[in-house]
This record gives structure tokens, C-alpha cells and sequence, in this order.
């Protein structure tokens, strides 16, 4: 959902969209689920560090979506990761709460690509185990910026927040990251 | 009259305050808290120039200048990070979401 990744009559058009669905044209709600699933999917998957449990927020947070739909106003698409990203954040507390061990309960089964099975490296799955032990705030910054591969303005447009508070999150999260793992890989 | 209970606790129960203050701060990540801890904070926190760097306002060579096993192994998670950039969600995903929603038309608002 970057901008360079969604023509600009595209993101017009969402609106024309969300009106035919409200009209009564159910099938064409499925234009916003190809339209954005890809980098939402991205998010749920960094967040969870599960393909399971970021299609199952997918899910949800489209069906929601599509309940609320004439309640949207203004940009659909940070309407619409906002609630992915709340799905992803609720994730991460209930799984804390319940004390579950991220590393035995949920872990990654598996990628869409066809590639990302064998491309897993020992890297990836390490990274993953320490953006787990980030403050979602800052796991979220981070795979904003380093897996979406947003700028802080489009981060912020997107969060509601400041271009410096979230500069202050990566790089907190950079520092963190770097502290769990450099040793092993630097 | 009422008194201003914030204002009455707030220098008698330091010591209650200080001890829930601490007891909160230990439920947290150690990211989550405000000040680095001491321990992290000599040896591990990242120079200015590294993120400008890795925020595209440094040059490589001068971030590596200030810390070169840094820049490699920031190098190595960006090729990580780029591989994940490329995964897209599965293919039946549009299929189940259209399956599970109803029937008719959501409300206009």
C-alpha cells in the first residue's frame, strides 16, 4: 500500500467503489481486497510472525471493514489499516497475556511465494524472534519502515502521529534489534 | 469541601508511588521503557550517522566511517527485509473473505 505501489486513480476510485458496494454491488468489494491485501498482509505478517495468524487478521479486518463500509471517511486505505494494524496490536496483547510462547505456539508455517519456503534463513527466523520481543509500537515502526518500505510521512498519514515520534520508535527499534543480534551476525 | 487528592498523596506516598512505578516498568519490554538501561546504552546504542544512513540521509561511506561491523550487518537485514518486501497474501484469501460476507449490502451511513 505504498504509494508508489497503487496508481493514483486508484486510490481515487476507491470511493467509487465503496459506493457501488453500498449500492448493492457485493462482488465489486472484492476490487478493495485485491487492492490492498498484498501490503496489508505484509504488515499482519511482520507483526504476528505467523502466515497463519495474518490471514486470519486479513480476514476479520476485511469483513469488519466491509460492515463499516459506510461509515468511511476520507483516505479508505489508512481507514482500512488501521484496522488491520489495531487486529495485529490486539494479536500481540492477548498472546502476551495468555502467556504464550510465541516460539512454540506460532510459529511461521509457511509463505505465499513459492520461494520464501527455502529463501527462510536462519537470519529471517532470528529477526523474527527478536522483533517478538519489541514493544508493538516499535515492531510496528520498524516493519513500516523496513519491511513495508514507507516514508515517515506516509507513516505518520497512516498512524496519526508525528514524522519525529515514529523516527524515535525505528530508531529505538533499530538499537534494540541491533543489541539482540549483531553479535551473532556482524 | 473537596480537597484535591492528587495533590494531598502526592509527597506522602512517594515511596507507595515509586515501588508501583517500579512494578510497571518491569512488565515491560525493555524497548518500551523511556530511558535505555545502562548495560544497553554504553556498548549498543547507534550512532546518529548509522540512522541518518539507514533513514537515506547519510552516505554509506560515512556510516561506515563511524561503524563498520554496523553497516554490515545492517546490510545483511536489508536483503532480509527486501526478500519479505516481495511476499503477497495467498491466492484463495480474496475467495474465503468474499464467502464469508453476507448476503446484502452493507449500511449506507
Amino acid at each position: 500500500m505504498t504509494e508508489s505501489e497503487i496508481p493514483p486513480n486508484d486510490v481515487d476510485n476507491d470511493q467509487d467503489v465503496i459506493s457501488r458496494v453500498l449500492a448493492g454491488d457485493r462482488d465489486a468489494f472484492a476490487l478493495l481486497i485485491g487492492r490492498y491485501s498484498d501490503p496489508l498482509y505484509r504488515h499482519a505478517l511482520g507483526m504476528t510472525g505467523s502466515p497463519d495468524v495474518a490471514e486470519d487478521i486479513l480476514q476479520t479486518s476485511f469483513i469488519k471493514a466491509y460492515h463499516h463500509l459506510g461509515e468511511v471517511r476520507g483516505r479508505f486505505d489508512a481507514w482500512l489499516f488501521r484496522i488491520v494494524a489495531n487486529g495485529c496490536k490486539d494479536w500481540l496483547k492477548n498472546i502476551r497475556r495468555t502467556h504464550l510462547s510465541y516460539d512454540e505456539d506460532d510459529q511461521p508455517s509457511g509463505y505465499a511465494s513459492p520461494d520464501e519456503d527455502l529463501d527462510r534463513t536462519e537470519l529471517r527466523q532470528d529477526l523474527d524472534a527478536a522483533l517478538a520481543q519489541l514493544a508493538p509500537s516499535l515492531r510496528e515502526a520498524f516493519i513500516m519502515k523496513h519491511v513495508e518500505g514507507r516514508s515517515y510521512e506516509e507513516m505518520a498519514d497512516l498512524l496519526g502521529t508525528t514524522v519525529g515520534a515514529l523516527k524515535m520508535r525505528v530508531h529505538r527499534a533499530r538499537e534494540a534489534l541491533q543489541a539482540l543480534l549483531e553479535e551473532k551476525y556482524a | 469541601m473537596m480537597l484535591d487528592r492528587h495533590e494531598a498523596h502526592e509527597n506522602r506516598n512517594q515511596k507507595v508511588r515509586d515501588t508501583r512505578d517500579a512494578a510497571v516498568t518491569a512488565d515491560r519490554p525493555v524497548a518500551d521503557r523511556e530511558v535505555p538501561l545502562p548495560e544497553v546504552a554504553a556498548a549498543d546504542t547507534m550512532t546518529d550517522v548509522l540512522n541518518m544512513w539507514l533513514d537515506g540521509e547519510a552516505s554509506e561511506a560515512d556510516a561506515r566511517e563511524a561503524d563498520a561491523k554496523a553497516v554490515q550487518f545492517w546490510a545483511r537485514v536489508a536483503k532480509d527485509t527486501n526478500t519479505m518486501r516481495q511476499v503477497k497474501a495467498p491466492t484463495h484469501l480474496t475467495a474465503n473473505i468474499m464467502a464469508a460476507l453476507p448476503g446484502k449490502a452493507p449500511l449506507a451511513d
